[in-house]
């Protein structure tokens, strides 16, 4: 990039870059995780490890972790499978709805009879930022795998993920497609 | 790119989410999330040298919305690694990183005031999401906002004006003072008008608006006047971050 004296620059994220990796890479998701149990109020870092090597060309700043307390499965490692379905939320909620509750017991019980890991990814409509919806996508995430350890599924098979607004499952701008958006969804490794 | 659109380069060839750019006050580097190792993960890069992306927060859960302080000595931003997302502080020197915030929902997107003394940051603790302001060490927290779903606040440089992003039936931007005072609309439509950033002079704002179809970067003067758009950019253009003045 051409530095220009005496001027500023702008930084932007060109969207379209972003759909064209999206439409191409279905199967090998960018995600965000956190496992469970997520930590509650730990003086210690916990840090992750990267899920693949580094790059040469990437190198840790002096601040960056060294160490992790668990390092999740890489969310690439987990398939979809029809035995578990989605929920879905209210806008800027993250609390399951008892339709949804009903739907979360199906896979509950599923997953105690197959002891498969769990990725739990938390999803949001296009509204808002980037920023707000990778929180929010996280809590509907944990609010999924509360009510699954809520329900007897051990808590350290589950890895939860939030994808923000990023990975929509309908592209139109519309409240049908935006409640299609709002949902976590569940995929599995086997052990 | 220029800020009259000229020259647009990509600064990421990674094939993955690249979100949340943010320069540093130097210019020489910027923040952002990425999920380049397949989780969200704050970097910097330095585009103008030949120096490599070096990991600044890699933690479990989410580690986004990068915001340097005006010294660049700290990096404040949002990590998860305690449960749910909250504000912190890197201290770049020494990797320290401190706790601002304690709330079991969400806080997130800080943003330094000028003087360094203060961070604006939205929290859903009053329920819905709200701009807050609180001390550079978490304390003292203040509410800005009362109605509306309230994001992305960005202090202005002159630091007498928080800009934000504001859901009243379509998103556009308003503003308010630190003190809560003068709270005053800036865009009404047409479509949605998010994300601002504010130009180094304090009197401009860069920001995307759907107006036209797709996201396209516009600016406009601090009172909302003057609405121009960049000239487009293959694609739509979101989450502008206008840089500090040039050396």
């Amino acid at each position: 990039m051409a530095q220009r004296r005496g001027s500023a620059l702008l930084i932007a994220v060109p969207v379209i870059a972003l759909s064209l990796f999206l439409v191409g890479c279905p199967k090998r998701p960018a995600t965000t995780a956190a496992s469970a149990p997520a930590p509650t109020g730990s003086p210690t870092p916990s840090a992750a490890a990267p899920s693949t090597t580094p790059s040469p060309s990437m190198t840790p700043s002096p601040a960056a972790p060294s160490t992790a307390a668990t390092t999740p499965p890489a969310p690439s490692e987990f398939r979809a499978t029809d035995n578990l379905k989605d929920v879905f939320f209210d806008f800027d909620k993250y609390d399951i709805r008892p339709t949804d509750a009903k739907t979360l017991d199906t896979n509950a019980a599923w997953l105690k009879s197959n002891d498969n890991l769990v990725l739990v990814e938390g999803h949001c409509d296009e509204r808002g930022t980037n920023e707000y919806n990778l929180a929010l996508g996280e809590r509907r995430a944990k609010a999924a795998m509360n009510y699954l350890v809520a329900q007897g599924v051990q808590a350290s098979r589950i890895t939860i993920i939030s994808y923000g607004k990023e990975r929509p499952t309908c592209t139109e701008h519309s409240e049908s497609c935006w409640a299609q958006n709002r949902r976590a969804h569940f995929l599995v490794k086997a052990r | 790119m220029d800020y009259d659109g000229a020259g647009p380069t990509h600064v990421t060839s990674n094939k993955s989410i690249n979100l949340s750019p943010m320069w540093s006050p130097d210019t020489r580097s910027l923040a952002f999330t990425s999920y380049m190792r397949g989780y969200p993960y704050l970097y910097r890069m330095f585009p103008f040298e030949n120096r490599p992306v070096q990991v600044v927060a890699g933690f479990l859960g989410i580690n986004s919305s990068p915001a340097f302080s005006p010294d660049g000595r700290f990096l404040a931003m949002t990590l998860s690694r305690d449960g749910n997302p909250e504000v912190y502080v890197l201290n770049l020197a020494t990797g320290a990183f401190r706790r601002l915030t304690s709330y079991s929902g969400i806080d997130t997107e800080p943003t330094w005031s000028p003087t360094g003394r203060e961070i604006a940051f939205v929290s859903e603790r009053a329920g819905g999401a709200h701009v807050f302001v609180m001390d550079a060490e978490g304390a003292n927290v203040r509410r800005l906002t009362q109605a509306g779903f309230n994001t992305q606040p960005r202090w202005s440089p002159k630091g007498d004006t928080i800009v934000f992003t504001s859901r009243q039936g379509n998103f556009d931007l308003w503003a308010v003072g630190p003190d809560a005072s003068n709270l005053r609309r800036l865009t009404a439509g047409p479509g949605n008008n998010e994300g601002a950033s504010w130009a180094p002079n304090g009197r401009h704002l860069v920001f995307q608006s759907n107006r036209s179809g797709g996201y396209q970067l516009f600016t406009m003067l601090a009172d909302g006047s003057e609405q121009q758009a960049i000239p487009r950019t293959p694609g739509e253009s979101t989450s502008a971050a206008w840089s500090p003045r040039l050396p």
